[in-house]
């Protein structure tokens, strides 16, 4: 059993980073098309990968080596690692007696702090001043997806006390909409609202990429980076893109095919498996490829107040509602 | 604000600066179909009069436009032209004022008038480089315009012994 | 008690993604916010006026269209007024008409090229490609008028190369109302935008005493609520006969404040102003000679012969452009020829906008004056320093093939 887990996480590891770049490139075709443009191929991020991985790998005179070959290995691994705790379709997560919603925050703010690390060992001006934003960025949208995600899992907690509230296969199993009352509806759109508006800010896209803003620092905290671990870090990045998002349909669009068409057994996984990857697609499309191209890059001021005090707020509007659902 | 002719404000700039006042002549060229006169003011002073002469345009309109200051190296002085503008802001009714300053090349030493106009700084600080012209009481500054390993006492516009001759390639031989 | 400082230093430039042309600025920093600015012009170096006292004028013209590729007729033209003016020549009607809409077309092109690159450094990459897109319409029609779609090469001592026939008219007439039809659009996509609202409002403020004591010229000094434009104060060619009202932003938005969004209103405003000059240009222009003399030898005679001085200014897409020119009898050559491109006068407003401005907001504040670094930077050919002798073109040749044998021998 334990060999055949140790396989699926190798099979695992090597599918999120195959679609992670599948889906990078598809982002990439679609914001083209909107900007009028014809855009890349779709295997574009492929090429690049590929072409990265031969090129030189350059260590700064000024770096701190061992920081900064680290942060790359880092980051891809915490981004994959996102899918060993999360339920796809329904199958239940690969190492879902391990690890519940709470790591699965921990896990993006460790891919942060990677990203911060390698900036700031990377000792050049423009990456320390992208590190710093990068921090400012992770201050400002901890807290607004803090408190999301301790009103889902209240709610939980005090409608099925049985079963593990922070468990995402909870989520997967008794889909959020189906038990709410009017209030609660409500709540929850708040809450879904506050969590698509944290997503481009983790994934660090327009209009929230202040840490890489290519016009104002010169790629920020990526300027030093070349070759094998720029590489890693791109694979990264894709990984950590349908990471979110998967999270975002996990808790608030977990309906599966199966049980509607009435089909069981092996057929009932893969179809739910790919029914989920699709639904990924089109989340990722609505929340950061439309964000990308219809926004221009915010300030780090107004990130900062945007996240303290909109954002905040709608999030614990959104716990009031459903505290009230529960108890009224 | 009072606009003046240009005749006007020849004589006023005669009577403020007395001796220090060469010459002046007023150069006028039509534009259209339908000939509209356009004026020119040239006028010659003696450069240490240059501050006075800045102050009289200052009452005429509060901000002059400093265009530019051209230069040129005439043998034995270098002339420095300075190209003011007053009047601005209504139809065909700007003045352009040009005025020729000569100084020695032996002591090329001229007024700075950024105190009454801050925006003429960066054409002193090209006068400075270019040809050699030497102002008062501007902040130190090296190179805005050349590149800093440019030889020190060459000037690009100078015709003489100072000029970059010696930087010259012939780059298409 | 001495002063701490806190602060460290940014160096942007002189090649940095924000700029699209080589200038250094040093920034002292604390956090995030601008102390202090140092400007370090002069990494485009070519020397074009010296170059052009060893060519005659006619020569120069095409040089002059080279100092700058996005405001190519505007050198071109101030050049020929200077000379023109020196030289007591005459310009036909029809060429004058000619010349104000190649100038007003330029005017288009350039601005929305701007705008383009304003919204990219706002990180607005969508409205970037789209304007860009927008803009290639002008450009053919450029091409077709000149021949070219940048250095159209249309000027000429004393009137300009290539007519405007029926055609033609029809073609510019075509690309005005496809322009009529996008200028609202433009608008919206720029102003109304909330992000980039944001980001340009209260930005790079340049009060109106700051803008007119420092000189500035164009769009930027416009911006600050000063109605000063060459083509209204001073009428040179057709404008004189169509009449031009200066721009300024309190038109669109009521008020003045001096910021980086005003600038960008007075742009997008001009583009509208163009567009209506160029259609007033096109039904009043009259018949006749497009050239004073078609004749080249017979016009090299006569600057040789002829004797003067003169000072072209044009209103160009950036601001004023001054030449002046001095012309001796006896010689082809240009006398003395200084230049002065509108980013000269623009380089130390910046300092102002700059006070206390945020490490984001630097981009979009350089950007705003388009500056124009080649425009700013012509002197003289300079050697390396360190090096005692200069290499000769043979001595670099052998250096080079004895690097290829050494790499050789490595393999």
């Amino acid at each position: 059993m334990l060999a055949l887990k140790i396989l699926l996480t190798i099979f695992l590891s090597i599918f999120v980073m195959f679609v992670g770049l599948l889906y990078k490139g598809i982002d990439r075709k679609i914001a083209a098309r909107l900007q009028a443009r014809f855009g890349p191929p779709i295997i574009q991020p492929f090429y690049d990968v590929i072409k990265l991985l031969q090129k030189e790998n350059i260590v700064p005179e000024n770096a701190v080596p061992w920081i900064f070959n680290g942060a790359p290995w880092l980051a891809l691994l915490a981004s994959i690692s996102l899918f060993f705790y999360q339920p796809m379709g329904s199958l239940p997560p690969l190492l879902g007696d391990r690890g519940d919603i709470i790591l699965i925050i921990y896990i993006f703010t460790v891919a942060a702090i990677a990203i911060v690390a390698g900036g700031f060992a990377s000792g050049s001006p423009f990456a320390t001043v992208g590190a710093q934003r990068e921090m400012v960025l992770l201050m400002s949208y901890e807290f607004p997806l803090a408190t999301a995600i301790i009103a889902l899992a209240w709610y939980y907690s005090k409608t099925f006390p049985d079963l593990p509230s922070f468990s995402l296969y909870t989520y997967v199993l008794k889909p959020i909409w189906s038990n709410l009352g009017v209030l609660g509806v409500f709540g929850a759109l708040l809450i879904l609202i506050a969590i698509l508006v944290v997503t481009p800010a983790e994934l660090g896209k327009i209009p929230f990429d202040i840490a890489e803003a290519e016009t104002e620092i010169a790629e920020g905290v990526m300027v030093e980076y070349s070759g094998k671990n720029y590489a890693l870090f791109y694979i990264a990045d894709g990984v950590k893109t349908i990471g979110m998002t998967a999270l975002i349909v996990n808790l608030f669009f977990p309906w599966n095919l199966s049980s509607i068409l009435g089909i069981s057994g092996m057929g009932a996984y893969i179809l739910d498996f790919l029914f989920f990857w699709i639904k990924v697609l089109v989340l990722l499309t609505f929340s950061v490829t439309l964000v990308r191209v219809a926004f221009a890059r915010l300030k780090v001021d107004q990130i900062a107040s945007l996240y303290w005090f909109p954002l905040l707020l709608t999030s614990m509007v959104g716990l009031l509602l459903m505290v009230c659902d529960k108890l009224v | 604000m009072k606009i003046l002719e240009a005749k006007e404000i020849i004589s006023l700039v005669k009577e403020r600066l007395g001796e220090d006042f060469i010459n002046g002549e007023i150069k006028t060229w039509n534009a259209g179909v339908k000939k509209l006169e356009n004026k020119e003011i040239w006028l010659e002073i003696k450069p240490f009069a240059l501050p006075r002469f800045v102050s009289i345009l200052k009452e005429l309109d509060e901000y002059p436009h400093s265009m530019v200051a051209s230069a040129e190296d005439i043998g034995e002085d270098i002339q420095v032209i300075y190209h003011f503008a007053i009047y601005g802001g209504e139809f065909s009714r700007e003045l352009q004022i040009n005025v020729k300053v000569k100084v020695p090349k032996s002591d090329p030493r001229l007024p700075s008038i950024s105190h009454l106009i801050p925006g003429a700084l960066i054409t002193e600080q090209e006068k400075e480089e270019m040809i050699g012209v030497v102002y008062e009481n501007l902040p130190e500054r090296k190179h805005v315009f050349l590149a800093d390993d440019f030889p020190e006492g060459i000037y690009p516009w100078r015709k003489d012994e100072k000029g970059p001759q010696s930087l010259i390639r012939k780059v298409n031989e | 008690m001495g002063k701490v400082s806190y602060g460290y230093s940014v160096p942007v430039g002189p090649i940095h993604p924000a700029l699209k042309e080589p200038i250094e600025f040093h920034f002292e920093i604390e956090g995030e916010r601008v102390k202090d600015v140092k400007i370090y012009a002069g990494h485009a170096h070519r020397g074009i006026e010296w170059i052009g006292t060893r060519r005659n004028p006619i020569q120069c013209l095409y040089i002059s269209e080279r100092i700058c590729g996005i405001c190519s007729v505007t050198h071109a033209l101030a050049l020929a007024f200077a000379v023109e003016k020196a030289l007591n020549i005459e310009v036909p009607p029809r060429a004058q008409y000619i010349r104000l809409i190649v100038a007003e077309l330029e005017r288009i092109h350039s601005h929305i090229l701007w705008a383009g690159v304003a919204a990219h450094e706002v990180g607005f990459d969508s409205a970037f490609m789209l304007l860009w897109k927008i803009r290639e319409n002008v450009m053919d029609l450029l091409e077709k008028i000149t021949g070219n779609r940048v250095n159209y090469a249309i000027v000429q001592i004393g009137g300009v190369r290539r007519d405007i026939n029926e055609e033609l008219r029809r073609e510019i007439w075509k690309s005005l109302d496809y322009y009529r039809t996008l200028s609202e659009r433009i608008k919206v996509l720029l102003l109304e935008d909330p992000t980039f609202m944001m980001r340009t409002r209260n930005v790079g403020i340049l009060s109106k005493e700051d803008a007119l004591s420092l000189c500035a010229v164009g769009p930027t000094l416009r911006a600050s609520g000063v109605p000063k434009d060459i083509r209204q104060d001073q009428p040179y060619i057709a404008y004189a006969d169509i009449g031009v009202k200066a721009i300024t932003p309190d038109i669109y938005t009521g008020e003045i404040v001096g910021d980086v969004y005003d600038k960008t209103v007075v742009r997008l405003l001009e583009i509208d102003q163009s567009i209506d000059l160029i259609d007033k240009a096109l039904t009043m222009m009259p018949e006749g000679d497009i050239v004073y003399e078609k004749n080249l030898v017979k016009l090299l005679n006569l600057i040789k012969k002829g004797e003067g001085e003169g000072v072209g200014r044009h209103e160009g897409p950036r601001g004023e452009d001054v030449h002046y020119v001095k012309i001796v009898a006896g010689s082809e050559n240009l006398a003395v020829w200084k230049i002065r491109a509108p980013t000269y006068n623009n380089l130390l407003p910046w300092v102002p906008m700059f006070k206390d401005a945020e490490v984001a907001d630097i981009p979009i504040i350089v950007a705003s004056t388009d500056p124009c670094m080649s425009c700013l930077n012509r002197v003289t050919v300079v050697y390396p320093s360190g090096r005692k002798e200069i290499l000769t073109h043979e001595e670099l040749h052998k250096m080079s093939v004895e690097k290829t044998r050494r790499m050789r021998k490595k393999c």
